[in-house]
């Protein structure tokens, strides 16, 4: 009996060096498929970045948040819209306090000139981070592509009183501005533009030929 | 008997209609929401025809509706009233006693948008019906069915499209008449100018009844140029020509039927597109079509002014 019970302490023992094993490997293949990918994303290879992930045991990415939005991400970067938004979807369930998750469906989204998908899904963002400063990027890209041009320049004069030190407010507030007649109101707008990029080729050119 | 002043009713480009009435505005208003996109609107000609030994002149009215669904699918409905008017010494007139033929026109279209990831672009699958009613006492051009299929492909970044489309139209003992309508067009100058080419390829199941043609092709180019807004608040003009000949055509642009029979034997249009606040369009259009009736031998052409309003939300 004695015999026995050394012989299970020895098998268990065993296993769990062997599960430890394993799980380190696991994780150390995990951060070197990370790495290489991010190598070739560098080298804008999105194709073979994606496949290193692909090739990560199953158990180990589709539980993954982190490893599902990156391949949501390298699938946007191919133009593969429909399944970034599809594994976006998947990240936003595994956490559903993500915004991230929403965020990378709306670019993709807005990718498809789905403006009022883009829209919906970015408003569900703001009803939870009302500030978030993507959201509201994405939504004024929405509010441009329906040509809500009177919402946009409302939209965007707040969020530039919220972050005054981005300038794509800035730009959207001119070129609502001028779709709307207000010539001057986008001079203005533009001459701010080129206080955070003085050489902006937009901003320049609707300059010289207003003033 | 031409079809022509409706030519420029381009429902899906932002036709200019105003809705008739506060009630439709606030029950299509109710029917919007942030999901959909409606557009509503009323539209006129009148047409005048010099030369024609046979037809005097022509005017219409109508409305429309059309709405999308998440820029997925929708659908649009169109109704028109026309009258035309024969000369008094017309051979209509002599042989049916009456010197005009009043018409209603239904058009119903729906559609569906996918957007698959090999394609980098909007494929958007249609199906249209129209059917035209009205009391044409030879009734060659009365109780007309069409079915036309419809597919389309735009690139994402809106600078290259091609479509083709298909129509059926049946009229009175048993003519049907094919037509093939393949369509290219792209962007050029950063955006702010479109050139289109359309053409059309008919063809009859009874030579008789297209006075004595088979077939028939055409061309039908189109330059549009955008504008901001800044100049009287112009938002685009454009520009079509057509060149070849057609019968019994089907113009899907404009919603419309040619169910009069005489051969088109070219034409020229433009449009002016305004907009008169951020929802409500204003449209102005104006041209002239050739025509050649061989039964009655009048050759003549056909001067028309169209006007809409429409308003979008």
């Amino acid at each position: 009996m004695f015999k026995s019970q050394f012989v299970f302490k020895v098998l268990l023992k065993a296993v769990f060096i062997s599960l430890l094993f394993f799980n380190t490997v696991n994780a150390m293949s995990q951060h070197k498929a990370m790495a290489r990918s991010y190598q070739l994303e560098a080298k804008q290879d999105y194709v073979q970045a994606l496949s290193v992930l692909e090739s990560l045991p199953l158990k180990a990415s589709q539980n993954s948040e982190f490893i599902i939005l990156r391949k949501a991400w390298l699938n946007y970067l191919q133009k593969n819209y429909n399944q970034a938004i599809r594994l976006y979807k998947q990240a936003a369930q595994l956490n559903r306090n993500s915004l991230d998750a929403p965020l990378g469906e709306a670019m993709a989204l807005l990718a498809q000139l789905r403006w009022k998908e883009a829209a919906r899904v970015s408003r569900k963002v703001l009803k939870q981070a009302p500030t978030n400063y993507t959201a509201h990027l994405r939504l004024m890209v929405s509010e441009a592509g329906q040509k809500k041009w009177q919402t946009l320049l409302e939209h965007a004069g707040q969020v530039s009183q919220w972050y005054p030190t981005q300038v794509a407010p800035l730009l959207y507030m001119a070129r609502a501005s001028h779709r709307l007649g207000q010539t001057e109101s986008a001079v203005k707008a533009y001459q701010s533009v080129l206080l955070y990029l003085p050489k902006n080729q937009e901003a320049l050119n609707y300059i010289a030929s207003n003033t | 008997m031409s079809a022509s002043i409706r030519k420029n009713s381009m429902i899906k480009n932002s036709l200019s209609a105003f809705v008739l009435g506060a009630v439709s505005v606030t029950s299509a208003q109710s029917f919007a929401g942030e999901d959909w996109d409606v557009t509503a609107g009323i539209q006129g000609a009148v047409g005048d025809y010099s030369n024609s030994r046979q037809r005097d002149k022509k005017s219409n009215y109508g409305f429309f509706v059309s709405a999308d669904y998440l820029e997925s699918y929708g659908f649009t409905f169109v109704y028109d009233n026309s009258s035309y008017d024969y000369r008094k010494s017309s051979d209509y007139k002599t042989n049916y006693g009456r010197s005009s033929i009043d018409q209603d026109a239904y058009f119903l279209s729906g559609r569906k948008t996918f957007r698959p990831d090999a394609l980098n672009g909007l494929l958007t699958v249609s199906f249209d019906i129209h059917h035209i009613d009205n009391d044409d006492k030879s009734k060659i051009s009365d109780n007309v069915k069409v079915y036309a299929p419809h597919i389309s492909y735009l690139t994402y970044d809106k600078n290259y499209y091609v479509d083709l489309g298909y129509a059926n139209s049946d009229y009175y003992k048993g003519l049907t008449i094919d037509q093939w309508t393949p369509t290219a067009g792209f962007a050029f100058n950063d955006q702010k100018d479109w050139l289109q080419m359309r053409g059309y390829l008919i063809s009859s199941s009874k030579k008789a009844r297209t006075q004595n043609q088979k077939s028939a092709k055409a061309l039908e180019v189109s330059l549009t140029h955008f504008f901001d807004g800044q100049f009287l608040n112009l938002s685009k003009i454009k520009g079509t020509a057509i060149t070849g000949e057609r019968f019994y055509a089907v113009d899907r642009d404009a919603a419309t039927v040619y169910n009069l029979g005489d051969v088109q034997r070219g034409g020229f249009s433009l449009l002016a597109e305004f907009d008169v606040t951020e929802s409500i369009k204003l449209t102005l259009s104006g041209g002239n079509e050739r025509y050649r009736d061989k039964t009655y031998k009048d050759d003549y052409s056909v001067t028309y002014f169209y006007t809409g309003l429409s308003t979008s939300w």
